[in-house]
């Protein structure tokens, strides 16, 4: 009985946005039509429900009973794909960690699933909206309910199917279009990696499946003596697929353009959840990572180069929208630093992984609000997102400025807010890793690299805040007379949304309460009761402080100096707004040549090879060509022909004789 | 079960007949009616066979003993046979001392599964003719027909003799359909693929001789029975050498009609100036031929050269052929020559599973051979639709039709993403075994190869983007008909493509269950699938 309730429960989760999808893709727009946020509404609060249940009910219950991986888990389902050795089930399966996860995504989803009834409310694609929302929750919820690897790749597709669809929702917008695809492209290069990495798991191990590859040390440990080399490949192309996916040097190209889609999405898929999906399977593999120090080095190294360019690049963009999606890279780029610090000691493997999810849990409320937030502004700007063409909105939009000076205060790192506690569980790893005899100045100088990224997102942050909220009042044009405030459906999950972003750090961090939640998680051990890190809490407390202040000074007290600062250097300043024309060199490094290429191939195509076959056939028509000269009809000829044959083969007769 | 497949490959000959007898007083209108028809009453029939087929084998539930229920003679008559048909029927025709030749049609799950997709895409070809097709349009449905009974023909052959003659009967209406409702450059496109596939075919044919006339001397008495003849090679198997030349000899015209890598320059000319019914069968169904007789007679007769010789040559070729494939197909401008020249990279992934010559491989090469059937087969019907709709395929010419044709828009997205093997649609199974298959094999061309996983996604959704997305740009269409979007009969040719391509995606079991046995017992002999060590289960014993 209880256990029918748990699979119910368990079920439920994905199985409600599956049916709201597909309800709403076949009725939406018969019948359904301004109706269509109905089944995904009802659906997405049925699965936070049962998320929850399942965080709180669930889990807790049959914890401690049982041993290795069943301890920590519940799995069940059935099979989808079995030829030969290579087995797929379709199967669910929770975890501490994949319990945590769920119950934030299908609480952001939710959240904005509501706004977006109100921002979406006059497009003529409404239902299409929510359907594929609704298809994007189900994939999601899927991906982190997998139990083996191809059950992961198959909803880290679908995610990805979702996000095309998404941002492409105004597929008419050239921009939406080119941005919808090269979303996938990109995203298919890391998709690359990850199908490597599960095709090297598969004939190392044997089996695809987490319970198999995952749980037990001493078949990674076998697997690692057999050929020292695999694991550490393995990792490296499953990271190639996270880099793909959360958004990482040199793919993060994708992420800033995705912001073609409508804003509730950028929100939910393109901050919140889907690009966090590589953090998770990073920190889902970390028994695998833990063999390979050399590729956890690497996931730090890119983490913070990432971190570093997108908080640099976020300085000069004028686009909120933008600025806000390159802090997402490189809050990414964050979790990214702290996952790999395992590299500096085993003892450092659980603080690490568990720094990286929590930030990425604080970090999807407090983004999701600043995207929804700068939706409101959107919608109350007719549309228009450049931030050069309005100010001073703080009046004229009191809720939304509230609002994001929340969420843009939780991403600074100011003291007791959501982003201060992960932010400073992120340095605090990065700085006992520095301490390691082995690896301390590669994480001495990836500390250092952190702080200034941290003081960098403090400022970018800022300034964007009071670009938007401060200074004079100016509307544009398409504004119209005056700008409105959003409707209680949008302004609801903003305040819901605030009070996370202000709170949840606070309730589960210094509690320990998610430390301690999360290592039931296969791979990771239980936290030392360590204590906080005064010295890096202060650092971070002056850094924040610092960057907020800067961006007052640079953008209210006195405006003229970042003027002056981009004139004094301008190659700088131009490699920032320029996107450190990342785009063009990737365009001139790999589009141009792939182009190229395929244009000599078909030439190639054309003139050598079928060239070469026409020759072949023609052949035989210039042969018969000859021949039919000698049928001339003159009997003369042929007597002559005859004569001469008749005497060759005579000589030859002799000749052999 | 044997009535019915007598009926499903002899029903669309003598449709044909009939429109040919009457093709005077036939009309258009009535042509295509009594061709649908006939094509029709033979899909369901096909799709009875089918499941008839399929319950038979799960009444007895465990395949193996399934082969023994069904009531073959393989097992009594050939035990070592690899080639097993579980339906079979056995002519003898000519006896001569040591010489004992027979007919031998048969079926088996890749031969149902195949015939079953060739009885399918028929009818979605007629129906989206139905409007193209104005002049002679008795003697199209005709030759369409024909074409279909010849396709089935080749599968239900058990018998080289057989094979061979629907093999070579297959071209002859291929070859009207595109001299005669082709395209403007049509004679060329109708002459160079008949002699070229014709040449690659007489090679093969002389292989074949060799080999016949090589066991034959050597004392088989049915030499041109496949069961037979795998029986016999099992058990007393050829020098390499002898293999290898056979080999190649066979190979060479199932090369061209793939077709692989470099010997595919036919496939985008035909494509290009063939109707789209005749771009529908090509592509779908008798491409196909070439890796089914690969997998239907050098997999299983010459088991060492498939794997000495196939799969690094053959699988190299494919290798380069996925890749050369994708990138040719990213600069064409012509829509129909992108979704032709994706064809030449998706057979590559076919032919990448089939000589990974293990159990994973070879079934994710079948799937891969349906898939390619209903999602390419799906392409050619759109890109019909937008040529009968605007008389151009150039890309430059078309934009952001997806807002004035939606439905249209819709399919066009759904079938590109099954053709760039989205999971939760067909193309994902088959691409991902192939490629599994091989990684096991070769990692270093499955590598490669899945490279094209990427470079798939580029052309297609680029074309996507160009067509579909984006503002409205329409070429000057003639006369004041208004452009509409998708019709009734037009959905009726598509949809069930669409709807197989969701349903293999969403629960491949059964149609693996239905080829699976066939495959097995391939690997079996290719013994690529004995040298695995389940490294990992003594990992967890100590």
């Amino acid at each position: 009985m209880l256990e029918d309730i748990q699979q119910l429960v368990l079920w439920a989760i994905p199985a409600a946005p599956l049916l709201s999808a597909i309800v709403t893709a076949l009725l939406g727009k018969k019948v359904l039509k301004g109706r269509s946020h109905l089944p995904c509404w009802s659906a997405l609060a049925v699965s936070f429900v049962c998320s929850l249940v399942l965080l709180f009910g669930v889990l807790p219950g049959i914890n401690g009973t049982g041993n290795g991986y069943a301890r920590e888990s519940i799995v069940f389902g059935f099979e989808w794909l079995h030829v030969g050795t290579l087995e797929i089930p379709l199967q669910l399966r929770a975890d501490s960690m994949s319990a945590i996860m769920l119950a934030m995504v299908t609480g952001v989803s939710f959240l904005v699933s509501l706004f977006g009834s109100g921002y979406m409310h006059h497009d003529p694609g409404y239902p299409r909206f929510f359907a594929a929302v609704s298809m994007f929750v189900f994939s999601m919820c899927m991906l982190v309910l997998s139990n083996n690897f191809a059950q992961l790749f198959v909803f880290w597709e679908m995610v990805g199917l979702c996000s095309y669809l998404l941002i492409g929702f105004w597929f008419h917008k050239p921009s939406a279009a080119a941005a919808a695809k090269k979303a996938f492209v990109v995203n298919r290069i890391g998709d690359f990696g990850l199908i490597m990495g599960i095709f090297l798991i598969w004939t190392n191990f044997g089996s695809i499946d987490f319970l198999h590859v995952l749980s037990s040390q001493e078949v990674i440990s076998h697997v690692h003596t057999k050929s020292p080399h695999v694991i550490p490949l393995i990792c490296f192309c499953l990271f190639l697929g996270a880099m793909g996916k959360s958004a990482q040097f040199p793919l993060q190209v994708w992420l800033p353009d995705a912001m073609e889609g409508p804003t509730p999405v950028s929100a939910l898929i393109h901050a919140a959840t889907m690009v966090t999906a590589g953090v998770y399977l990073v920190a889902r593999c970390t028994p695998l990572f833990v063999m390979a120090p050399n590729v956890q080095m690497f996931v730090t190294a890119i983490g913070a180069a990432t971190a570093v360019i997108a908080a640099l690049t976020a300085l000069t963009q004028t686009d909120l929208k933008r600025v806000l999606a390159y802090s997402t890279v490189s809050q990414l780029g964050f979790m990214f630093m702290a996952l790999g610090c395992g590299a500096a000691g085993t003892e450092l493997v659980t603080p690490a992984v568990t720094a990286g999810m929590f930030h990425l849990f604080t970090h999807a409320y407090f983004k999701a609000l600043l995207f929804l937030a700068a939706g409101s502004v959107m919608h109350a700007m007719g549309d228009i997102i450049d931030m050069r063409r309005f100010s001073g909105l703080k009046h004229a939009l009191p809720i939304t400025h509230w609002t994001f000076l929340v969420g843009a205060a939780a991403l600074a790192g100011v003291p007791l807010l959501a982003g201060f506690w992960s932010k400073d569980d992120i340095l605090a790893v990065l700085y006992e890793a520095s301490h390691s005899k082995e690896h301390g100045l590669f994480f001495g100088t990836i500390l250092v690299i952190a702080c200034a990224t941290a003081l960098l997102t403090a400022f970018y942050t800022f300034r964007a805040y009071f670009m938007t909220f401060w200074g004079p009042e100016r509307f544009p044009e398409e504004a119209g007379d005056h700008p409105h405030e959003a409707t209680p459906i949008m302004a609801w999950p903003l305040r819901i949304l605030a009070v996370c972003a202000a709170l949840i750090g606070l309730a589960v961090g210094p509690t320990h309460l998610f430390a301690s939640y999360l290592h039931k998680t296969v791979g990771l051990t239980a936290p030392e009761a360590h204590g906080l890190h005064w010295n890096i809490m202060a650092l971070s407390t002056v850094i924040g402080m610092a960057g907020i202040g800067f961006a007052w000074m640079f953008y209210v007290a006195s405006p003229g100096i970042p003027v002056a600062i981009a004139k004094a250097m301008k190659p700088l300043y131009l490699v920032s707004q320029g996107k450190f024309f990342l785009d063009e060199i990737l365009f001139v490094l790999v589009v141009l040549p792939l182009r190229g290429i395929a244009l000599i191939a078909t030439l190639v195509d054309r003139f050598l090879i079928d060239g070469l076959i026409d020759s072949v056939g023609a052949l035989p028509g210039m042969l018969s060509g000859y021949l039919k000269r000698l049928q001339s009809g003159l009997v003369t000829s042929y007597a002559g022909v005859m004569w001469l044959g008749a005497v060759v083969v005579v000589v030859i007769a002799l000749i052999l004789t | 079960m044997l009535a019915l497949l007598f009926i499903c490959l002899l029903l669309p000959l003598a449709t044909a007949v009939l429109l040919m007898l009457f093709r005077n007083s036939l009309n258009t209108a009535n042509a295509r009616w009594v061709a649908v028809t006939g094509a029709s009453v033979t899909l369901l029939l096909a799709t009875l066979l089918v499941s008839r087929y399929y319950m038979a084998g799960i009444k007895y539930g465990e395949w193996g003993v399934k082969i023994q229920a069904l009531s073959s003679s393989v097992s009594r008559d050939y035990p070592s046979s690899v080639i097993i048909p579980k339906v079979e029927y056995r002519l003898p025709w000519l006896q001569n001392g040591s010489i004992n030749l027979e007919m031998y049609f048969g079926l088996d799950g890749i031969s149902s599964a195949m015939i079953a997709l060739t009885a399918l895409l028929t009818v979605s070809s007629i129906l989206i003719s139905w409007e193209a097709i104005k002049d002679r349009a008795a003697e199209f449905y005709a030759a369409l027909l024909i074409l279909q009974t010849g396709l089935i023909g080749v599968f239900c052959s058990f018998d080289l003799l057989l094979f061979y003659v629907f093999f070579e009967m297959t071209l002859i209406p291929l070859f009207f359909l595109i001299a005669i409702w082709g395209g403007p450059d049509r004679k060329w496109a109708a002459v160079k693929f008949f002699l070229y596939t014709l040449a690659g075919s007489l090679v093969t044919l002389s292989g074949l001789i060799y080999l016949v006339l090589y066991v034959s001397k050597a004392g088989l008495q049915n030499p041109t029975s496949l069961p037979a003849l795998s029986s016999w090679l099992a058990d007393n198997p050829l020098p390499l050498q002898l293999q290898s030349t056979l080999f190649l000899a066979i190979s060479a015209g199932f090369l061209i009609k793939v077709p692989v890598f470099p010997f595919h320059t036919w496939l985008p000319l035909a494509h290009v100036e063939a109707p789209t019914a005749g771009s529908i069968v090509l592509a779908g169904v008798l491409l196909k031929l070439g890796t089914y007789g690969f997998l239907r007679i050098c997999l299983p007769l010459l088991p060492d050269a498939s794997r000495d010789v196939g799969l690094p040559l053959i699988g190299l070729l494919s290798v380069i052929g996925i890749i050369y494939g994708s990138l040719c197909a990213l600069a064409q401008r012509d829509i129909k020559k992108l979704v032709a020249y994706s064809s030449v990279a998706h057979l590559g992934f076919c032919m990448l599973g089939l000589f990974a010559l293990n159990t994973e491989g070879i079934t994710g090469s079948v799937l891969q051979m349906i898939n390619h059937g209903l999602s390419t087969g799906a392409l050619f019907i759109i890109v019909g639709m937008i040529y009968e709709r605007y008389h151009t395929r150039m890309m430059d010419d078309l934009g952001g039709l997806a807002t004035k044709l939606p439905v249209i828009g819709i399919s066009m997205v759904f079938i590109s993403m099954s053709s760039i093997g989205l999971p939760g649609l067909n193309g994902f199974v088959g691409e991902f075994l192939s490629l599994a298959g091989m990684f096991k094999a070769n990692p270093v061309y499955a590598a490669l190869g899945t490279t094209g996983v990427i470079l798939g996604a580029w052309y297609l959704l680029t074309a996507v983007q160009r067509v579909f997305f984006g503002s409205l740009r329409e070429p000057h269409h003639h006369g004041d008909e208004e452009i509409t979007d998708m019709n009734a009969r037009e959905f009726l040719a598509l949809a069930p493509l669409a709807a197989l391509c969701l349903w293999i995606g969403v629960k491949p079991a059964m149609l693996i269950e239905l080829i699976e046995p066939d495959v097995k017992a391939v690997a079996k002999i290719l013994r690529a699938d004995v040298n695995e060590t389940p490294v990992v289960n003594q990992a967890s014993v100590e």
